[in-house]
């Protein structure tokens, strides 16, 4: 038997790389099929195989220090040892789709699992394309969570359904949990975060953003034992309702590890000065209602309490700021790393001042009144952007006299050579200007582009905008998210399918001209894991020539498009792997299928399927 | 001057079928477009659905190509632009208070469904006195009682000269047991709830 050691210092790349090079490796060609019999094994990790030199006690070692999801799952498909050798280390659970796995086979795998992230509705969700009742529903998941994982310490929830009476029972079945975060989920309402904040007494942290919820009152904020003082994460940025300031200001007091803090907008500008100088350690700080009448005094506080801030590296809040207190943060703005105005509605002339002071940032949320002069200004004062969105104000108004255009884009990245995120709001855009855009950051990977008047084309040429796509996708060769929008024609799917060859997410909306555009990107994105279509004439053909690509697809939705019932029941039929599922409009043909949403599972069809969703 | 209250915008000569088509299919009376006006008229993004029907005692015949402009009934595409229902809200509350108020929006998330949970749209027939045709809104596009009568003042003024301020309008709303009451009692919820149709009264009459 060799022994070996192992530094932990030891890079992942490098422990990876020593890991498959001294072995000698098997893909064992009957391993997907012991997946779902593990349980036999269960209790007996297979003792050292010949052609191993570690013990199993090594390669768990080595293995626990893996955290990357995907990198252990390479791992597991290793030989039966490494298998097994991986389930037992595995302590982080992601499941990208709560449908495509079920709570049984999961614990039968995992046998240690301390933090769970699931998330469930498909995105469009967001856009209210799905019906209220789909599902998603947490509930079973924790009842077998409080089974086989009585020591979970983490839930990470996006986009799924909870009640009050589920965050309550999460709340007393485990008494070690620690972290909860809650991101566009629903279904629940504050009195299952009393629930959480009475019984969690270890509680580190409470992240609860943007999710469709009952607020009854900030009362549950005064739940917190007087004994809790080890949150470090708090934010309850998106409850509209007051909390007692009594009962937060003594949180936050004893709290000394508290590094985030988001605040709503009940909370006041004085108010948010005493916080501040009881936690100058935040690193990350959402402020209330930034607008408030302030004497000279309270003023120069709010601005030193500011500046005490030596650690604060991202903003947001700043609901209603305006000019006049604005520059408390300056001081503040030095560190900044994330600076997220989009909830306050600035002039060009108040962001460039603010960036001005901001020339470490790396990413900056703004609203569009902000204007194209806004963003000039944001493109000379800070050359470290990586990351820009713009989200309009006025989302329904079709004045082509607000928000920005594609100067302001242009602009950015002139001065920002480092910008590879965007997520841009706009409405008019030009072909020769993303193809600039592109040119000055070649890096993009995540271009998603809003031009807000469905089946805009070139406002100066009036062509479509394919060319502006082709230009993205041509040059951005790391470019992993794309959403795309305007006059499109199939040409710009064709350029996708031929050039985008990172590209994982995909979003389609009133674009294409046949089924021959969608049937090139199936064909074509070998990485491409999820596609929402919606409003585009794709029908039964497009739809079909991707029956073997789903299944290396996390999901497919496809609504208000040309596929039919009977194109959906044949590609349920062949497939018996994939989930596929059909929601009806009201009042529409019966041989329409509106909206389609395909995804992997090996779980089955869903059980809980409401009435409105047809599994096919 | 009548306001051009619809938000327009215009299709470009060489539109793709099929997305006119799409587009088309959002709309409650495709027999009002044929191929010739598209290219001149606006397309509507957010509009609400005028059209006379049968069940209507005053249609008049005759009407029906004046109206035709302004009965470009579209239906609102839902989800769009994508923005989270969240931000929307907030977005929302902001333009109420600096803005007067105008700023229409699709219904955001739950807590604005209450009674209309189950229904895509809620479709109320408007009848102001005086106006010989009747509207019909979708009430899920607002979310008070000032923006609902603003914009239903705003809407009827193309037809009568009407007082702006509105003062000098009342609005009713006939319920599910068949009262009629006047708008604004109730909070806005219950309202959505129990609203079969509405009518504007003058206050002079």
């Amino acid at each position: 038997m060799q022994v070996v050691w192992l530094s932990s210092s030891l890079a992942l790349r490098d422990l990876q790389a020593f890991i498959l090079h001294s072995c000698s490796m098997q893909m064992d060609p009957k391993l997907k099929k012991t997946k779902d019999s593990s349980s036999n094994s269960a209790n007996s990790p297979d003792s050292t195989h010949s052609s191993f030199p570690f013990p199993d006690e090594v390669l768990e070692r080595v293995l626990s220090l893996l955290h990357s999801h995907k990198d252990r799952s390479s791992v597991s498909l290793v030989c039966k040892d490494w298998y097994n050798a991986e389930r037992w280390t595995r302590t982080k659970l992601f499941i990208g789709n709560c449908y495509s796995v079920s709570p049984e086979i999961v614990a039968r795998r995992f046998p240690r699992i301390k933090s769970v992230t699931l998330k469930g509705k498909p995105r469009f969700s967001d856009f209210n394309l799905v019906p209220q009742y789909w599902g998603a529903d947490v509930h079973s998941w924790l009842v077998m969570f409080a089974k086989v994982y009585p020591f979970l310490e983490e839930l990470r929830l996006k986009r799924m359904t909870l009640s009050d009476e589920s965050l309550k029972f999460l709340a007393t079945s485990f008494p070690g949990f620690k972290a909860l975060s809650l991101l566009s989920c629903d279904g629940f309402s504050t009195d299952g975060l009393k629930a959480i904040a009475t019984h969690c007494k270890n509680l580190t942290e409470l992240d609860i953003q943007e999710n469709g919820i009952d607020d009854f009152g900030g009362g549950w904020l005064s739940s917190f034992s007087e004994n809790c003082s080890s949150l470090e994460v708090l934010n309850f940025a998106s409850l509209s309702s007051d909390v007692s300031f009594d009962a937060l200001e003594k949180l936050v007091r004893r709290c000394k590890s508290l590094r985030i803090l988001k605040v709503n907008k009940s909370i006041s500008l004085d108010q948010l000065q005493q916080l501040l100088v009881h936690a100058p350690q935040l690193i990350e700080l959402g402020t209330g209602s930034f607008q408030q009448e302030l004497t000279p005094w309270q003023y120069e506080d709010l601005e030193t309490a500011f500046s005490n801030c030596k650690n604060l590296q991202a903003l947001s809040g700043l609901w209603e700021a305006t000019s006049l207190h604005l520059p408390v943060l300056y001081a503040a703005c030095a560190s900044l790393t994330f600076l997220n105005l989009s909830y306050a509605a600035l002039q060009s002339g108040e962001l460039a001042k603010l960036v001005a002071h901001s020339p470490n940032l790396r990413r900056l949320w703004v609203l569009d009144t902000v204007g194209d002069k806004g963003l000039e200004a944001v493109g000379s004062s800070c050359p470290l952007l990586e990351e820009l969105r713009v989200f309009p104000a006025d989302p329904y108004e079709l004045d082509l006299h607000h928000g920005v255009t594609e100067a302001g884009f242009l602009a950015v990245s002139h001065g920002c050579r480092k910008l590879h995120y965007v997520l841009y709001f706009c409405r008019q855009m030009t072909n020769a200007a993303v193809a600039t855009i592109v040119l000055n950051c070649p890096d993009f990977t995540h271009f998603r582009l809003c031009i807000m008047n469905p089946g805009e084309p070139d406002y100066l040429t009036n062509e479509p905008m394919d060319e502006a796509f082709g230009a993205v996708v041509k040059t951005c060769t790391n470019l992993r998210r794309l959403a795309v929008s305007g006059l499109l024609t199939d040409l710009t799917f064709k350029y996708i399918g031929k050039y985008a060859k990172n590209l994982e997410t995909l979003s389609v909306a009133f674009a294409g001209s046949s089924d021959r555009g969608m049937q090139c990107v199936l064909q074509g994105c070998p990485k491409l894991r999820k596609l929402e279509i919606r409003d585009s004439p794709f029908g039964n053909a497009a739809l079909l020539s991707g029956v073997e690509k789903y299944e290396t697809m996390r999901s497919l939705w496809m609504s208000a498009c040309n596929v039919t019932m009977s194109a959906c029941r044949l590609l349920a039929k062949d497939m018996p792997r994939l989930n596929v599922e059909v929601m009806r409009d009201e009042g529409s043909d019966d041989r329409q299928a509106d909206k389609v949403y395909v995804y992997r599972s090996v779980a089955g069809p869903r059980r809980d399927a409401p009435p409105f969703v047809l599994s096919l | 001057m009548l306001m051009e209250l619809e938000l327009g915008l215009a299709l470009p000569n060489q539109t793709p079928v099929d997305i006119k088509r799409h587009i088309k299919q959002k709309r409650e009376s495709a027999e009002a477009f044929d191929n010739g006006e598209i290219e001149n008229k606006k397309l509507c993004l957010l509009l609400w659905s005028g059209q006379p029907n049968e069940e209507e005692d005053d249609r008049r015949g005759s009407q029906r190509t004046d109206n035709k402009r302004i009965n470009e009934e579209e239906n609102i595409i839902v989800g769009w632009p994508p923005i989270n229902s969240m931000r929307k809200e907030l977005l929302h509350h902001h333009h109420q208070q600096y803005h007067g108020g105008n700023w229409i929006a699709r219904f955001p998330g739950r807590d604005n469904n209450n009674g209309a949970r189950n229904r895509m749209s809620l479709l109320v027939k408007v009848k102001m006195e005086g106006v010989a045709i009747g509207r019909k809104i979708d009430l899920r596009l607002f979310n008070s009682y000032q923006a609902l009568k603003h914009t239903l003042l705003h809407m009827f003024s193309k037809y009568l000269k009407i007082d702006r301020n509105g003062t000098e309008y009342t609005v009713l709303y006939q319920d599910k047991e068949g009262d009629w009451l006047l708008a604004g009692d109730v909070p806005w919820e219950t309202f959505m709830e129990s609203v079969q149709r509405m009518e504007i009264l003058r206050n002079d009459s």
